[in-house]
């Protein structure tokens, strides 16, 4: 079966990969958008898998921390269907981007040019929060496979389980906020953050389900779980329905009717059902979202059928490879429930860990602060919990694993991640060139202007080489290089008359330079009248 | 443990400080050759000449334009000096074409800058475009974004100006 | 996660290449003109439109002397559609391809919704501006909503947000696919992926700043007008500086009724409608 779904999840990557091309290639316009919807399916798809992959921390994490005992079953399946669905998620959004070469000019972080983002915005929010959520849900698998040796470290697992408890559902919120915070009404409400992480836990016991019974056999208290979400979830439908005055029939036929085949003991015996349930859910959950985001009747493409091959093809590719992987490498990941030592983390670490996350988070903020001050603090907020939650889980996570694997492979591991992350830093830092190709024309000499310039800066790049800015001679030049000019005196100003003394300026005469074709005609009257105004203040 | 530490943080720094190096900007030079040897510094301040002598437009105008074979004609007509490199010169002032130089502006089309209401708030050519030295040996000017705003915000010595972003950019 | 291994690798991906300007097949007037009668063809509905009140300043800049923007008299206009193509040609904009112009997905910064002419508005207090998160849409102190587009990362976040829809964003790349038709050297081309929208005239209210500073004389909008307000046959667009107690603009509005769309009456906009009298 594992074998089968591996080979089901290359089998979609071929197309999904051909999707991803083709959006790469062709940009937005590859999938269905138009002027006014400007959220797509990979907006579905994002929230979709995003919503998934919490689920999978809330079975494992918060259940570990609740203390409930069928979760040492599920919790590696749970787990890696976590990490997965993060990829998958993370993904979507990349797409979505019109330039995607940009991509990192929504990291809030300090750059060479001065610019910074927007922190008012949720999207910020949403790539800062999501980006701490995927570390740390890798970190919580490795301590998950490592304590399998050590018993011990099962301490550390804990303790990470209460940073990613509360970091679950901030990241879930912010996800909900990125709707609630529009003028779409359709995408208001206050209780957007709780729907939403309704949703996504529902959506995500569904595949847990799923994969449990493709690779272990059945989890009953998971069935349990589903029912009472799919009464949840029609209260929630219920209170949309009430505030926008929007339901949607199929959501409501495939998320609550076909769960409720659970209540008749009979059905919920055959394996057939639980999976046609578990997809029902998926596919309602999807319908959901894609209801709310897009909201119109706009034509698909085969680019939007093409997410759903990428996704969930990548989603298998990459649960059951690594599934299989371990099995090679830990197999007694799926024998036994991993031994728990009751220990806790010592008390003075924890609070140490706490204030030293807390601290270095509000350095940063600090830091963002004085880097864009006019920002009001309320809007940094949503980036302080993510912040303080990365610091502390790291740091749980590395002072739990240092002890337990040897030294060199502890500082080559971290040597790697080191570089990685300095890399990305100065990457960030430094941008992407600016894009040159569209140059303005070569600026070569100034022909004769349509408009008039002002008469002193004509003199002043003309005449002064000569005649001096006064009219009187610039006599670093004339007197070690050239003739000298006529003197520019009232009395013969007059006496020439500005008819002649015009021409000799557009046409030349002795030393006198022709500036026929670099003045115009008024101009050069201009320059006429300018050089009495000269003389007369010299006088 | 010391040691690790310290060997991870000077490999951050150094792969922080490598990336930054591969992804600077590195502008080519733009200016198209016109076969005339000019050197800024015999025809500045020796002279008493300013840059709009030749660089029309430098003082009032949005753009600071390159001279015309004519701009070089009205002084270069007669043998200016003794030296031996003039025959040269004037042979090539012969051959040049009306247009000798041009140069393709570094700004990207987004970017505006206007020469005039900079040289209106007394800021003198050499703030941005260095000196006359630096422009003979072929260095071309580098302006980036954060040295135009940390000027505007008044950190360079001048009063401070405009920081919105619509100000510079279209 | 992904997306930051992802987008590691993704620098520089999907860049525009560089550009021969000579391999540029250009538009003509004619095509532009063809397109425009296409778009007035498939018009929107009006949205609601309510009285506001006169623009003034903006509280973000309580000493900036300028606001500027726009009023288009619905007694006068009758809907001709000449500012969609003094626009067009104004700010280079392109044509679409034939698939985008079969879903009635034109660029045209103004467009046609009941015979009326809608475009951005440049709220003083922007819904778009707010969720943009790399701060392309800003507000400048003189009331525009200006677009930065070297910025933009087409997150589309403002296009979603904006209740008037205005915003237009580059779905091709008008250079490659020859859709461009440059009659604006000042005017930025924009690249495929990036948000656009009335800047009302942007460039030329900067050059018309500049003349004023290199002078040395204060500037209060003057010399300025809109390419749409330029070519309108009837006179129904009226541009002007909102503080500007001597402007027609703002003279006008003391004797007019101000309207604006009702999903915007709450964003202070700057471009309003005159109709009938107060």
């Amino acid at each position: 079966m594992v074998k089968i779904l591996f080979a089901i999840g290359i089998l979609l990557l071929f197309p999904g990969c051909w999707t991803l091309y083709h959006a790469f290639s062709i940009g937005p316009a590859s999938w269905a958008l138009d002027q006014t919807v400007f959220w797509g399916t990979p907006i579905v798809n994002f929230v979709f898998w995003i919503g998934l992959a919490h689920a999978g921390t809330f079975l494992s994490a918060i259940l570990l921390l609740l203390g409930a005992r069928f979760q040492k079953r599920i919790s590696f399946i749970a787990e890696l269907s976590t990490v997965s669905s993060i990829f998958v998620a993370g993904l979507f959004p990349l797409i979505h981007l019109g330039v995607i070469s940009r991509f990192y000019f929504l990291v809030p972080f300090f750059n060479q040019r001065d610019m910074y983002v927007n922190f008012a915005s949720p999207l910020v929010w949403d790539f800062l929060a999501i980006g701490v959520y995927a570390f740390l849900s890798i970190a919580y698998l490795i301590v998950h496979i490592v304590s399998l040796k050590h018993p011990s470290l099962s301490k550390t697992r804990r303790a990470m389980a209460w940073v990613l408890f509360p970091l679950v559902l901030w990241v879930h919120t912010i996800v909900s906020l990125d709707f609630a915070v529009s003028t779409v009404p359709l995408w208001r409400g206050g209780f957007l953050p709780i729907y939403f992480i309704a949703g996504a836990i529902f959506s995500g016991l569904a595949l847990v389900m799923l994969l449990l019974e493709s690779t272990q056999g059945r989890g009953k208290k998971l069935e349990e779980m589903l029912l009472a979400g799919s009464w949840l979830l029609l209260a929630f439908w219920i209170w949309e329905f009430l505030q926008k005055g929007v339901w949607h029939p199929e959501v409501i036929f495939f998320g609550f009717l076909v769960v409720q085949s659970f209540w008749i003991t009979r059905l919920r015996e055959k394996k057939i059902v639980r999976l046609i349930v578990g997809v029902s859910v998926l596919v309602a959950m999807w319908w959901e979202r894609f209801a709310l985001i897009m909201h119109s009747d706009i034509k698909w493409l085969w680019s939007d059928w093409g997410w759903f091959a990428l996704g969930a093809g990548l989603f298998l590719f990459i649960f059951f490879g690594l599934y299989l992987l371990f099995q090679k490498i830990f197999p007694e990941l799926f024998l036994v429930a991993p031994q728990e030592s009751r220990k806790n983390t010592p008390q003075r670490q924890v609070i140490l860990i706490v204030v030293f996350s807390f601290m270095l988070a509000s350095f940063y903020l600090f830091l963002n602060h004085q880097y864009d001050p006019g920002v009001p603090w309320v809007q940094w907020v949503p980036a302080f919990f993510p912040i303080a939650a990365l610091i502390a889980g790291l740091s749980f996570f590395v002072l739990g694993i240092y002890p337990l694997v040897p030294k060199k492979y502890f500082f080559f591991f971290s040597g790697l991640v080191v570089i990685f992350v300095g890399f990305a830093a100065g990457a960030f830092y430094a941008g992407g060139n600016t894009d040159l190709s569209f140059q303005s024309s070569p600026v070569s000499a100034e022909f004769i202007s349509k408009k008039e310039r002002p008469t002193s800066y004509l003199w002043n790049s003309r005449c002064v080489s000569c005649h001096g800015s006064d009219g009187l001679g610039n006599r670093k030049f004339i007197y070690e290089f050239y003739p000298e000019p006529q003197d520019l005196t009232l009395e013969r100003l007059v006496l020439q008359g500005e008819d002649s003394l015009t021409r000799v300026v557009l046409e030349g005469r002795a030393y006198m330079n022709p500036f026929e074709g670099r003045l115009s005609e008024p101009e050069a009257r201009a320059l006429i009248r300018y050089m009495h105004q000269l003389a007369e203040d010299k006088e | 443990m010391k040691k690790g530490v310290l060997l991870l943080i000077m490999l951050f720094i150094s792969a922080l400080i490598f990336a930054d190096y591969l992804m600077a900007p590195e502008p080519p030079s733009r200016t198209k050759k016109a076969g005339v040897s000019f050197l800024h510094a015999l025809h500045g301040d020796s002279l008493g000449l300013s840059c709009e002598m030749c660089h029309a437009g430098s003082m009032v105008g949005q753009r600071a334009y390159m001279p015309s074979k004519q701009d070089c004609m009205d002084c270069h007509r007669l043998p200016l000096t003794e030296s031996e490199g003039i025959v040269a010169l004037d042979s090539s002032l012969k051959k040049a074409p009306d247009y000798p130089w041009s140069v393709k502006s570094r700004l990207p089309a987004h970017v505006v800058f206007h020469h005039g209401v900079h040289a209106k708030a007394n800021v003198s050519c050499e703030v941005c475009h260095s000196n006359e030295s630096d422009w003979d040996r072929g260095v071309p000017p580098s302006v980036s974004m954060n040295e135009c705003l940390a000027c505007h915000r008044g950190e360079k010595g001048f009063p401070p100006a405009a920081t919105d972003c619509a100000s510079c950019h279209r | 996660m992904g997306a930051l291994i992802g987008g590691l690798f993704l620098f520089g991906c999907r860049k525009q290449g560089e550009r021969n300007a000579k391999a540029v097949r250009q538009t003509s007037v004619r095509e532009i003109k063809k397109e425009i009668q296409m778009a007035m063809k498939n018009q929107k509905p009006l949205g609601r439109l309510e009285l506001v009140p006169v623009p003034s300043r903006l509280g973000a800049y309580p000493n900036e002397s300028n606001r500027f923007g726009m009023a288009i008299d619905l007694d006068l206009c009758d809907g001709c559609g000449e500012c969609i193509l003094a626009c067009n040609l104004e700010n280079n904009i392109p044509l679409v391809n034939d698939y985008q112009a079969s879903k009635n997905n034109y660029m045209h910064w103004i467009e046609m919704r009941g015979n009326v002419p809608v475009f951005c508005s440049h709220c003083g207090d922007a819904p778009c501006e707010k969720v943009c998160p790399t701060v392309a849409a800003v507000h400048s102190p003189e009331g525009l909503s200006a677009m930065i587009y070297a910025r933009c990362v087409g997150t589309r976040f403002c296009g979603a947000n904006c209740p008037t829809k205005v915003r237009k964003f580059n779905y091709t790349d008008a250079l490659e696919e020859g859709l461009q038709y440059i009659s604006n050297k000042d005017v930025p081309i924009r690249e495929r992926g990036v948000m656009e929208k009335c800047s009302l005239c942007l460039h030329r209210l900067q050059a018309a700043r500049w003349e004023a500073k290199t002078a040395g004389i204060p500037w209060r909008g003057e010399g300025v007008k809109t390419a749409c307000a330029e070519a309108c046959p009837k006179g129904a667009i009226i541009f002007g500086n909102w503080l500007d107690k001597e402007s027609i603009l703002y003279r006008e509005a003391q004797v007019r009724g101000v309207y604006a769309f009702s999903s915007l009456a709450l964003f202070d906009p700057a471009v309003v409608y005159f109709r009938g009298k107060r």
